[in-house]
């Protein structure tokens, strides 16, 4: 993946490319315990394992990681393995990285640290401590099983920052922003500056309308949410195109989808909630569905033994905190205010813009769509099944989503110049 | 120990316990569902959710250990709300009605649904279509109707250590299954159906058919100690076998009988008939399991061997077979002075006249009438008793006639009152003393049972050259044991199943031979009259000399002796006392039922003696132990092609090594028993 890596102006960054373990040599010769009060390390573990995947398919932090400073993650395990006592070291990566292999005997030099180098399969849940651990143990990546005191997960990241001593945190931007990439930032950077300044501001300078933080089990941040500090991770960014119900049921049909189900209050939990969502967003709430959302959400937060579980609902619970007027236009009204929840929106073919190109008319896949060169083409909305592959093709614009409030458009083909509204 | 409140109530639980084990030890229920007492929990379900003071919110009290002083909550309507939560979850992925599942009436989720009081109307219902696994032959999977409360996993993973179950992620799904996508075999299961026992719901069930529907369940679980006529503890004495234990295997068969040798030897071994491992490749060989212990096993079995002091009461016993003396043996150690009579000049009954020596040597059997003598049984041989009234005259405070079945049947067939016909029981008898009845060169066995059989290799022996057996049942459906007909095939005999026997020939009032038809069934009227199918233009003849019937036996007594007599010539009795209506006189055995095994002599014989012992003032308490109860150990682990194991068959008798490759096929069936049973809500007395 091609992202762009944006590094603070000041001070030291992670993607220092290092050589020698100079942080290493140096906690050698600190001795343990001013090495635990430096790192905050303290507890005694025999085994650690260096996540350096990402969990989730379009995340890249990690992996950039991996790719730009391998030996910043290498070096910082050690570091961790010194601070903690630990004997041996699992990295656990995605992708094959070749300068490990002359760098691990090259740090075994300097520590007895058994490393094991493991290939996994990376998955969602993956990117849970416990679930990790039983995958790397050969079985289901399951979580809230029992945890073994002795091992730790560390992130690439908490190790990269061990090694180079950088004070700074990294997000990964996508969506609506003029430049989609890895930020860096230092402590206290807003999320309102790491979109406006660091990517460049909302693609096609349209309206932010919400920031998605922390991934399908994330919460969603308004715009008044946004001169608060960002927090590290992935951010999703929507502008006002976007709708947080669609999205919201997209979270939860992932979580649905991905977590692994050991416990019954997120397993289930997640896929009434997902259920009620896609129903939200086709017209068919209950009257209870609040409540219901409500009472899941509460029993899933409290209740589920991995924090996949305890997230999982958050989406929708902020949703409908900060965006409660596009939640109830669903619910109640049975709308979308940004068009963009199939059920709620329409399709039309403006007559004073078609110019009869017949581009529409081939890449429809239901043959909704009648016409001829140079007639004005039109719609016919029950075959129509909204799947907006016209509306992407319009060379003029002429296709237009609409809700409730329908345009005034021809019948039927009539050629194009004669169409007059009135 | 500590102490704490729950509800009110104070509660001591030792330290280490949680808390929801604390509560259901002091009576008050916790609805709980994915915990299970012998598994470690995990706290999946929250059914068991409590509140305790001090704590934010509700936790669960599987995972919750108990602390001094604690004050819990188990009731309150936020609980009750959060568990008819969890419970409506675990529903709406399962089928709506409980009629017509196997589980109905057993299940904990449906008992649970009942306490709760909820249903499956209030959230979204959620397709849940499995096609029930009905592949293997023990273990059937449902999963249709899995709540996923991973106790079979953890059954399976951690208590047995086998890790054939696991949870598996597919298409956005969460299942149980078996690992890898492989068969329960090819995932080293060991079929010790514990994911069964402690699965809540009819997911995982004994595959359909495999309990026997007339014993009860936990009885059904352990099928070949459920069958052995004596109920000797099979499992138990496998195990210790396994485990390099003869002596001890040895105590636990003499729990139950007094001729393991013999038995080892002999014994009809139902059991092995109804051992579940011959669903998955051939049954254990419990038999010779039981001749290695009695083989290589010492006398540590007398150690804790009951003896009561003396009673001053005093037994006949009349007849010195398997049952006799089994009761002999048993009235002994209650206390009572023992008399057996025996017509006879040798003890042991059909296990020394009618089992021939090469199956049943003579110094095993001797070896075991040694030990029935050494508790005080005396035994008169040659000593033939007339009457019943004569024992109870000669001042014996109770009798028992074992006398058994020893007159061989003749059949009317024409040609049958010519030279050279012998009767099974006579001949065998004979024999068995050293005074054979001489045979011919070519003998015809009419009869295709164990005795047929018997009759067969005891002829050939005698100096028979060519050997008959000729038997009116299809090869399939012949009544002896699969052993004994393959033997006689490799000695040469011949068998003719389907065959009827229509006249014996003969020459000068001396057998010639044989005329037969072969038939396609047979069945008989209501006055025992055989009718045939017969199969056309089969006739044919078989050349003899000799001619031995051996179509059952019956026991030989006649009116004279006092006691009455019914269908068979069999002596009528109490079926739970034993007793005849003469009072004090009992009679087991063949005697009673017509020619049986020895495995049931001896069971009858154990009975006799427990009932003759109350009718004198006894308890009738002839149980004993003597092997030391140890705990078996539950860890099973995985064993390398567990399920295809082939049968380990030696008729020299097995050394140490095959012993133990062969002890180790055993599936353990009765470990499962020795998982807690779940109570449900209405046991508890605070509900
Ligand atoms: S939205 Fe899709 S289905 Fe509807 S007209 Fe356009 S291309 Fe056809
Ligand atoms: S498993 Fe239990 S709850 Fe489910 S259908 Fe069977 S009896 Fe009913
Ligand atoms: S080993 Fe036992 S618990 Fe495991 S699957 Fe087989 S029968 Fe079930
Ligand atoms: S099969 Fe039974 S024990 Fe296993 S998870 Fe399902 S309901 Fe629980
Ligand atoms: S497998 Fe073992 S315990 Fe089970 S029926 Fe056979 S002998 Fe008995």
């Amino acid at each position: 993946m091609s992202l762009e890596i944006i590094t603070p102006s000041s001070g030291s960054t992670m993607f220092t490319e290092t050589q020698g373990f100079p942080a290493l040599r140096k906690a050698l010769s600190m001795g343990r315990e001013a090495l635990q009060a430096q790192t905050g390390l303290g507890t005694d573990k025999t085994c650690l394992i260096a996540r350096a995947f990402d969990a989730e398919s379009g995340a890249a932090i990690r992996s950039t990681l991996l790719a730009k400073t391998p030996l910043g993650i290498l070096e910082g395990l050690g570091i961790a393995a010194l601070a903690l006592g630990a004997t041996k070291a699992i990295l656990a990566l995605a992708t094959p990285t070749e300068a490990l292999n002359v760098a691990i005997p090259e740090l075994q030099k300097l520590l007895p640290l058994e490393i094991e180098v493991r290939m996994i399969q990376p998955s969602f849940m993956a990117g849970e401590d416990s679930a990790l651990a039983e995958l790397l143990k050969g079985k289901p990546a399951m979580a809230g099983g029992h945890e073994d005191a002795s091992t730790l997960v560390l992130d690439a990241e908490t190790l990269v920052r061990l090694a180079t001593g950088a004070q700074t945190i990294l997000l990964q931007v996508i969506g609506a922003v003029k430049q989609e990439a890895i930020v860096e930032i230092h402590a206290g950077t807003t999320l309102r500056q790491v979109i406006f300044e660091q990517c460049g501001g909302m693609k096609g300078d349209k309206g932010f309308k919400f920031a998605l933080a922390g991934g399908p089990t994330g919460a969603f941040i308004p715009e008044a949410g946004l001169d608060a500090p960002a927090s590290p991770g992935t951010i999703v960014v929507g502008d006002e195109s976007a709708c947080t119900v669609d999205m919201a049921q997209r979270c939860l049909a992932f979580t649905a989808q991905e977590a692994c189900g050991r416990c019954l209050l997120c397993r289930e939990g997640s896929y009434q909630l997902k259920e009620i969502l896609s129903d939200m967003a086709s017209g068919k709430t209950k009257a209870e569905d609040e409540a219901q959302i409500r009472e899941l959400a509460a029993a899933m937060a409290e209740g589920s033994l991995c924090p996949v579980g305890r997230r999982a609902a958050d989406p929708l619970l902020t949703g409908l905190q900060h965006f409660p007027e596009e939640f109830e236009a669903h619910m109640k009204r049975k709308r979308c205010p940004a068009l963009v929840c199939k059920k709620y929106v329409t399709f039309h073919i403006l007559g004073e813009t078609c110019t009869g190109c017949e581009k529409c008319l081939g890449v429809c896949p239901e043959e909704a769509i009648e016409g001829e060169e140079d007639y004005i083409h039109v719609i016919d909305a029950k075959a129509c099944t909204q799947c907006g592959l016209c509306f992407e093709i319009c060379p003029e614009g002429a296709i237009v989503k609409a809700g409730p409030l329908k345009p005034k458009t021809p019948k039927e083909p009539i050629p194009v110049g004669t169409w007059k509204k009135r | 120990m500590v102490a704490l409140s729950i509800d009110g109530q104070t509660v001591e639980a030792e330290e280490g316990k949680s808390l929801l084990q604390a509560a259901l030890d002091a009576d008050i229920y916790i609805p709980h569902i994915c915990s299970h007492e012998n598994l470690d929990p995990v706290g999946a379900c929250r059914l068991c959710v409590v509140e305790i003071e001090g704590r934010e919110g509700a936790c669960t009290s599987c995972t919750t250990p108990v602390q001094e002083g604690m004050v819990v909550t188990t009731r309150s309507e936020k609980l009750k709300q959060m568990r008819r939560l969890s419970t409506e979850l675990m529903l709406s992925g399962h089928p709506s009605d409980c009629t017509g599942c196997p589980k109905f009436g057993a299940c904990e989720l449906q008992s649970l649904i009942q306490y709760l009081e909820v249903t499956d109307q209030r959230l979204r219902k959620r397709v849940n279509i499995v096609p029930s696994d009905t592949s293997n032959p023990l273990v059937m999977h449902d999963m249709g109707r899995c709540i996923l409360c991973g106790r079979c996993v953890r059954a399976c993973g951690e208590l047995r250590g086998v890790g054939a179950l696991t949870f598996i992620k597919k298409d956005g799904r969460t299942r149980i299954g078996v690992r890898d996508g492989l068969s329960l075999a090819e995932a080293d299961c060991r079929f010790c159906g514990s994911c069964i026992e402690v699965c809540p719901t009819g997911s995982i069930r004994d595959q359909e058919g495999l309990l026997d529907p007339n014993m009860n369940r936990k009885a059904a679980i352990v099928p070949c100690r459920s069958t052995c006529p004596a109920g000797i503890d099979i499992p138990r004495y496998v195990r210790l076998v396994r485990e390099g234990k003869p002596s001890e295997a040895l105590a636990v068969i003499r729990e139950k009988v007094p001729f393991p040798a013999a038995l080892g030897r002999i014994c009809d071994h139902l059991c092995e008939s109804a051992c579940r491992r011959s669903e998955l490749s051939d049954s254990i060989s419990i038999r010779a399991l039981k001749r290695y212990a009695a083989e290589h096993g010492d006398e540590s079995w007398k150690a804790a061997s009951r003896q009561l002091p003396p009673t001053g009461k005093k037994v006949a016993v009349v007849g010195s077979g398997p049952a006799g003396l089994t009761a002999a043996y048993y009235l002994a150690k209650q206390g009572h002075a023992v008399t057996v009579l025996e017509a006879l000049p040798e003890a042991g009954g059909m296990m020394r006249v009618g089992i021939p020596g090469y199956r049943l040597p003579v110094e095993v059997l001797n070896a075991e009438i040694d030990e029935i003598r050494k508790v005080g049984v005396e035994i008169r041989t040659s000593s033939k008793v007339a009457s019943a009234d004569q024992l109870l005259a000669e001042g014996y405070d109770a009798a028992l006639v074992t006398v058994g079945a020893h007159k061989g049947i003749k059949l009317p067939t024409p040609g049958s009152d010519q030279a050279g016909i012998l009767v099974n029981a006579e001949f065998l008898r004979l024999a068995a003393l050293g005074t054979p009845q001489p045979v011919g060169e070519r003998v015809v066995v009419m009869g295709g049972g164990n005795v047929a059989f018997d009759c067969a290799g005891v002829a050939r022996r005698l100096g028979a050259k060519e050997v008959h057996v000729i038997c009116l049942e299809a090869r399939d459906r012949m009544l002896a044991s699969p052993e004994e007909i393959v033997e006689a095939l490799e000695e040469g005999t011949r068998i003719h199943p389907s065959v009827n026997i229509n006249e014996i020939l003969g020459k000068d009032g001396r057998v010639s031979g044989v005329r037969c038809v072969s038939i396609r069934s047979f069945s008989f009227d209501a006055n025992g009259q055989a009718i045939l199918d017969v199969v056309p233009d089969s006739e044919c003849v078989i050349e003899a000399d000799t001619i031995i019937m051996a179509v059952g036996q019956r026991p030989d007594l006649t009116e004279d002796f006092g006691l009455p007599l019914g269908r068979g010539n069999r002596v009528t009795v109490d079926e739970i006392t034993l007793a005849t209506p003469k009072p004090g006189i009992f009679a087991a055995g063949d005697v009673v039922t017509g020619t049986k095994s020895v495995i049931a002599a001896i069971a009858a014989g154990r009975s006799a003696a427990a009932s003759i012992d109350r009718f004198l003032g006894g308890n009738g308490q002839i149980e004993e132990v003597l092997a030391p109860l140890s705990e078996p150990n539950p860890v099973l682990g995985t064993e390398a092609s567990f399920a295809a194991a082939p049968r380990c068959d030696c008729p020299e008798g097995y050394d140490d090594e095959k012993a133990h490759q062969e002890s180790s096929r055993c599936l353990q069936c009765d470990l499962r028993l020795r998982i807690t049973e779940q109570k449900f809500w209405s046991a508890y007395s605070h509900r």
